[in-house]
């Protein structure tokens, strides 16, 4: 689909003047060219072309685009690496795209004080790497991050496995260098912390480029831990999986990952990784320790007894780097690996309460059944972030139908446990109708103030997060929200 | 002051006439030079909804109240009508252990609900000043936090959801009561520090920790400051868990019981006794690399309690005639050579205590001195040399007279303006708080 | 959402070329196998030069499906896009999804090649190139002239003067890239049989190359001589020529199956248990026969048969217990990884454990050693640009490795990345992994630095 229909005349002054901003080679407005970013890592309904898509090497660049396309109130957005899976990175209805790939430098890294500055379309799992010589590592790890740049996870606030100890992404950015939709440069919070003001930093994390561009993030970066222990406990059942996992939290251990795969996906990734999962398991949990060795020596005997106590049937301890990276492999790549078991599915991203895990999880096979497809679920359990995949056959009918009819009830339900609609996907384009459920008018006016004093003309990523924002006549009508998060259309 | 009879009976009205004082009892919350019309003390969130609803419709400034201890923090409100007490909202709401998650209402004292959270051996790991006394809705409104913000963060990486009264009296949320949230704009960061210049925060639900089994703390004492600091350093980036540490000047340390007379580092472990000590064997390996001398402190809860305090404490001990408190944030690698030049730039005019929290470059401390203008002048030339290494200082309590001389949050930063029109969005008549806050806000 | 399919070029009004037609066409269900997850982008070194999502695995993948779905034409910005893919297939490593880029990418450019008419110019150099490099007769030809020209004396003074890139810049680059031209005595061919140092393992035939058998001969000697110590006897079947490799990479798959056919027969003949390659390009391409001939009936299963023999050195070598003693070889090494060995082959560990082996050789990891340097079969002389863009990369990190020695699978690489060195002046030697072994075996050459 093509863009917002600008007049050519505009069209041509804004391709124009973004050359001379950002020379020629930084400006794409070739139909053929545009085409591969009419959509992000959400492929399914959503495909809309930019107008034309802008490449800025520097935070001024950026600003000077900002400014021209507020002047020409045409609507611009940002994308970095195009990895996220709700189309926050793909046009509601044309306009100027700004890809900040090319902004990718690390600016400053600061070992005393733990801190590293780097242009926004740095890739997270670059700044490891980076800072790896120092005993130093950048916590959020999002299953994208050998890809997905930090300044798209300050705008979707990424999450990870990790996270689970060392907390998201709004938890280590300490500072942003953005520019704001009226085109100025304003620095929100810093590297040193605690500056009396509101905490504009914190709302504008996971923001989804509503409120600005973040051209350079400083975060903080944390000491490696002394010792790492991956263990794999094996159970009948889900419900006694998700029963350990509460366990192992109310003994007061807080592993840094713990994941869960249930039968289903581990039939898919045994399948493709053979990570060594048993195959007639209902469950594996892949629970991670870190920190001082002797500490976690004493939690794995915790997390052990938990386990056991839940009806453990096995439990795997991983005694090799080699090891413990195909246990994790198979965690991985098991989205990846749900191929081997359905042509399409659609992953969803939801949180409940981590008590009301086993409640859900019955709930969600329930639905299945009552639906007639197999849903799968690999998830973060100790966030109580869950990821059901939902099989289809897009070429069977109704199959579509009763799949996104499904997941919205998967969704219903988990609202209904207390919890929320992403927990980490974010909201984009997919999920804006969802919000109703979880926040009431007067919840989303306050969210929509908030907006409006950053982008009083609306013209920054307009029609993601908000279902109000929505232009009428405008996207894909095609497809009323299904809201989904993710769909492989192969 | 009489208070207009419309008024006090709208306001009996809606909290009945035993949450409505007047009189004598209002001389404790005078702010600067004002005192309010009326103190109310609400019972639910209907009665905060319904107090502001008449605040809004009849333009009466409205101070949100705790316990009181930190409302020297800020300009003095530029009018002040109403204090809006909130010590009745005092409830734990929520608690599921299993889910490491609480919901309670902003009245409640901190000490109360670490209580509650007891029974299920967890704890809201904030230690901001005063704590015996400060309420939620106080610590979350100034995010104020302590030493152990070392290892848990503070408001921000704890707070998951949040209700709040807006000027017009419209309540909202923000956020959700499960750990992992990204649906909306995450508003309750907004409100955390805000200072109820944007809403009237009446509850808030956070992630809670399990309470360690056992905690231990050590001074390590140096002859120089910058080799406690170093050593800061080093802990920090090493594979240790402490769960806090801090830098004290020699006054500091002497205050909060340091057995040396000069710098200190004072570090804590918690964990499992085992996991201590063999962190207890590394700790006293790298202080001696820097020289330092390590001795554990027996009274460990004790002194903590009294570090996070220490400014206010010490603020209030006999000497010279007027004293401050002040915090202030430099890098963590600038933490010593922030102290020492604010000790070079205010010894001349007044004595100085001073600790950091290294891991986050926050510094506090007090001044006293013989004047006034000592005390400003002080305040004055510590904010400089801190702004010289990029940093910053905000004077926390000051006498007026002091206050009239140094600005206390200091001057304006980027995206003041965005803070000023987000004021206007939220509280377009200006009746929350007005004029406490930075840039007149 | 599929929108109606453009027949006309927009710019020109022209016709479009129709999509795909049935000949070697993209495989749609490896096409819908990408699920536009993205992260195969930063492994991509294109994407990674240009951050353009166009330059990308997905983005390429995405432009064929829009070709394959009729909804784009096999427009010039679509070639462009193809040609400017190295074919590292660092992106198959990536992919979490299997997708199989590399038969994507030979089909994508068979239809090019075959449906798309480029502009004269570009025909015709791609058309030179082509026929001289894998046809030895031909390149030893410009080796005789070039060994004069350098003999004269000249080859300093035009490329000092610039006179050679004013001529033609591709020529220009193809003469910067041959090292200094062995003389006659060493461009002499291998002898047919090498035997085994005692006791016979097996017998393995040899592919001597099209390239380096001219330009880097010692490297087969080498290599002969270290598989003869290791127990083999070395065949260098009559009649092998070039593997097809830069056809295949090229988009002309007929004279591909044609030269892979030629190569099978020969080496049937020699009756041999293992192929031993010393060119990363070649043994992926040969790995790749069964896939190449799938369709052929008589020779799917020779094809087959002969594919299972098919060993890159590191292979055979990680498996040798020596039967004389490795002598030290005290110089600092980095590994560069061809990408044809690391992503084509999946190869990774092998080459470094035969160089872990050699007594006081030090072994610096290389900083994006898996990314590619550029060279890329004839890449570097059709996309002298973004070849050297890769190119400064590759020896910026080299350089910071301190390394005096960089050990390259490849002969494109070992070439492209010699040519780097050159240029920036940098002592640090290139040498074929192979070789380092020869050197403990059989002694350092004289005048190599030690450190």
């Amino acid at each position: 689909m093509n863009g917002s229909g600008l007049a050519p005349e505009t069209r041509t002054h804004l391709i124009r003047s973004c050359e001379r901003i950002v020379g020629p080679e930084g400006v794409i407005s070739a139909p053929d060219e545009l085409r591969v970013y009419e959509c992000d890592a959400l492929t399914f309904y959503h495909r809309v072309m930019p107008d034309l898509v802008v490449l800025p090497t520097s935070t001024q660049q950026v600003a000077d685009v900002v400014r021209l396309c507020r002047e020409a109130g045409v609507p611009f957005l940002p994308r970095g690496a195009g990895t996220g899976l709700s189309g926050g990175a793909t046009p509601d209805a044309g306009g100027v795209m700004i890809v900040l790939t090319r902004m990718n430098r690390i600016l400053d890294i600061d070992v005393p004080s733990r801190l590293a500055t780097v242009e926004a379309g740095f890739i997270n799992l670059w700044l490891t790497n980076a800072v790896k010589r120092h005993g130093l590592f950048y916590a959020p790890d999002p299953a994208s991050q050998q890809a997905c740049s930090i300044g798209g996870n300050v705008a979707e606030n990424a999450g990870g496995p990790h996270c689970l100890k060392y907390g998201v992404t709004t938890n280590h950015v300490l500072g942003a260098t953005v520019v704001l939709p009226d085109g100025e440069v304003r620095q929100l919070g810093g590297k040193i912390q605690d500056r009396p003001g509101y905490d504009l930093l914190g709302v504008f994390v996971g923001s989804e480029g509503t409120l600005g561009i973040c051209t350079e993030v400083t975060v903080r970066l944390l000491p490696q831990p002394e010792a790492v222990k991956t263990l794999l406990a094996v159970f009948r059942t889900i419900e006694e999986a998700s029963n350990a996992v509460s366990g192992i939290i109310a003994r007061g251990i807080i592993p840094v990952a713990m994941e869960m795969l249930d039968r289903e996906i581990i039939k898919a990734v045994e399948a493709n990784v053979k990570a060594g999962y048993p195959l007639d398991a209902g469950a594996v949990l892949l629970i991670e320790l870190d920190g001082p060795r002797a500490e976690i020596e004493a939690e794995a005997v915790g997390v052990e007894a938990t386990c056991r106590e839940h009806g453990c049937i096995e439990l795997r301890v991983a005694r090799t780097d080699e090891e413990r990276a195909l246990l994790w492999k198979g965690r991985k790549e098991a989205a990846g690996s749900v191929g081997r078991i359905t042509h399409h599915y659609y992953l969803q991203d939801a949180v409940v309460p981590r008590s009301k895990l086993p409640k859900i999880l019955r709930e969600i096979g329930e639905i299945g059944g009552r639906y007639g497809l197999i849903i799968a679920n690999v998830f973060h359990a100790g966030d109580g972030n869950i990821h059901p995949l939902i099989c289809f056959d897009l070429t069977t009918p109704g199959d579509l139908d009763r799949a996104i009819a499904a997941g919205s009830e998967i969704m219903k339900r988990c609202i209904e446990a207390g919890g929320s609609v992403s927990g980490e996907h974010g909201i984009g384009h997919e999920k804006r109708d969802y919000l109703p459920l979880m926040y009431s008018p007067a919840d989303l006016a306050a969210m929509l103030r908030v907006r409006a004093v950053f982008d009083p003309a609306g013209l920054c990523n307009p029609g993601k997060i908000f279902p109000a924002d929505r232009p009428e006549g405008h996207g894909d009508r095609n497809l009323q929200s299904p809201a989904m998060t993710a769909v492989s259309d192969r | 002051m009489p208070v207009a009879t419309s008024l006090t009976d709208g306001l009996h009205a809606i909290v009945g006439a035993d949450g409505v004082f007047t009189g004598p009892a209002l001389a404790e919350y005078r702010l600067g030079p004002a005192t309010p019309h009326a103190v109310v003390f609400p019972r639910d969130e209907s009665e905060v909804s319904r107090l502001l609803r008449l605040a809004w419709e009849e333009g009466l400034a409205v101070v949100p109240w705790g316990s009181g201890g930190h409302q020297s923090l800020g300009y003095p409100p530029s009018r002040y009508d109403l204090a809006l007490n909130l010590r009745r909202l005092n409830r734990v709401l929520e608690y599921e252990p299993a889910d490491m998650t609480a919901t309670a209402q902003a009245g409640i004292r901190l000490a109360d609900l670490q209580r509650h959270l007891e029974s299920g051996r967890q704890f809201l790991p904030l230690d901001p000043p005063l704590a015996s006394q400060a309420t939620l809705g106080g610590i979350l409104g100034g995010n104020l936090s302590g030493p152990l913000r070392c290892r848990y963060g503070t408001a921000r990486d704890l707070v998951l959801g949040i209700r709040v009264a807006h000027a017009d009296g419209t309540i909202t949320k923000g956020g959700a009561k499960v750990v992992k949230n990204v649906t909306g704009y995450d508003i309750t960061k907004l409100y955390l520090g805000s200072h109820g210049t944007l809403g009237v925060i009446l509850e808030a639900t956070f992630r809670v920790y399990p309470r360690p089994p056992a905690e231990q703390a050590w001074w390590l004492s140096t002859p120089e400051l910058e080799a406690a600091h170093a050593l800061a350093i080093r802990i920090l980036g090493s594979h240790l868990a402490p769960s806090r540490v801090e830098l004290l000047d020699g006054p500091a340390g002497r205050a909060c019981g340091s057995p040396a007379q000069g710098p200190a580092l004072f570090v804590s472990i918690a964990g499992v006794p085992e996991a201590i000590r063999a962190q207890a064997n590394d700790l006293a390996r790298m202080a001696g690399e820097f020289g330092s001398v390590t001795t554990e402190d027996p009274a460990a809860p004790r002194t903590w309690a009294g570090l996070s305090d220490f400014p206010w404490l010490n603020a209030e001990r006999n000497g010279k005639g007027h004293g401050a408190i002040w915090r202030g944030g430099v890098l963590p690698s600038d933490c010593a050579r922030g102290m020492r030049a604010i000790h070079e730039a205010s010894s001349e005019w007044a004595d100085t205590a001073m600790a950091a929290s290294v891991a986050h470059g926050i510094v506090r401390g007090t001044f006293r001195a013989e004047t006034p203008e000592a005390l400003a002048r002080s305040l004055a030339a510590s904010r400089e040399v801190l702004a010289a290494l990029g940093g910053f200082l905000v004077v926390l309590d000051a006498p007026a007279p002091v206050r009239a001389q140094v600005d206390v949050w200091g001057p304006p930063l980027d995206g003041v303006g965005v803070m000023q029109r987000l004021k206007a969005a939220f509280d377009a008549k200006g009746i929350l708080n007005p004029g406490r806050f930075v840039g007149g806000i | 959402m599929p929108t109606a399919v453009a027949t006309r070029s927009a710019e020109s009004g022209r016709p479009l070329a129709p999509a795909f037609d049935a000949v070697d066409r993209p495989d749609r269900e490896g096409i819908l196998d990408c699920v536009h997850c993205g992260l195969c982008l930063p492994s991509c070194p294109t994407y990674l030069t240009t951050g353009l999502e166009m330059a990308s695995p997905r983005g390429r993948i995405h432009l064929m499906r829009a070709v394959d779905e009729g909804q784009a034409g096999i427009s010039a910005d679509f070639v462009k896009h193809l040609d400017q893919c190295l074919g590292c297939l660092a992106c198959q490593t990536a992919c979490p999804s299997g997708v199989p880029y590399g038969y994507l990418l030979e089909a994508a450019r068979t239809q090019i090649e075959r449906r798309y008419e480029r502009p004269a110019g570009d025909r015709r150099l791609r058309r030179v190139i082509l026929s001289l490099f894998p046809h030895p007769e031909r390149l030893a030809w410009l080796l005789v002239a070039l060994s004069w020209y350098q003999r004269l004396g000249l080859s300093g003074v035009v490329r000092n003067t610039g006179l050679l890139a004013l001529l033609s810049p591709r020529l220009a680059q193809m003469e910067a890239l041959l090292p200094e031209v062995p003389s006659a005595a060493a461009r002499r061919p291998l002898p047919g049989v090498t035997p085994a140092v005692g006791q016979r393992l097996g017998r393995v035939g040899f592919l001597t190359g099209c390239v380096q058998r001219f330009v880097l001969p010692d490297l087969n000697r080498a290599t002969a001589r270290v598989l003869a110590a290791a127990g083999y006897e070395v065949v260098s079947p009559q009649g092998q020529g070039c593997c097809g490799a830069l056809h295949l990479h090229s988009g002309d798959l007929e004279t591909g199956r044609a030269l892979a056919r030629r190569t099978i027969q020969a080496f049937e003949r020699a009756q041999v248990d293992l192929v031993a390659v010393n060119a990363a390009g070649c043994g992926a391409a040969m790995k790749e026969y069964g896939h190449l001939l799938r369709d052929d009936a008589e020779w799917r299963s020779r094809a087959e048969a002969f594919r299972a023999r098919v060993r890159d050195i590191s292979q055979i070598l990680a498996g040798v217990s020596w039967r004389q003693e490795l002598k030290p070889v005290p110089v600092t090494v980095t590994y560069h990884e061809a990408c044809h060995l690391a992503h084509a082959q999946r190869i990774r560990k092998e080459p470094r454990l035969i160089l872990q082996r050699i007594p006081d050789l030090q072994l610096v990891e290389l900083p994006e050693s898996d990314l590619c340097c550029g060279s890329a079969g004839v890449y570097n002389l059709l996309q002298t640009e973004m070849a050297g863009r890769l190119l400064q990369r590759k020896i910026d990190r080299i350089r910071e490795t301190g390394a005096s020695v960089v050990a390259i699978g490849n002969v494109g690489c070992l070439l492209q990345i010699g040519l780097g060195l050159r240029q920036a002046k940098l002592p640090v030697r290139t040498v074929h992994p192979v070789e380092l072994v020869d050197w403990s075996l059989h002694g350092m050459p004289d005048g190599e630095p030690r450190a």
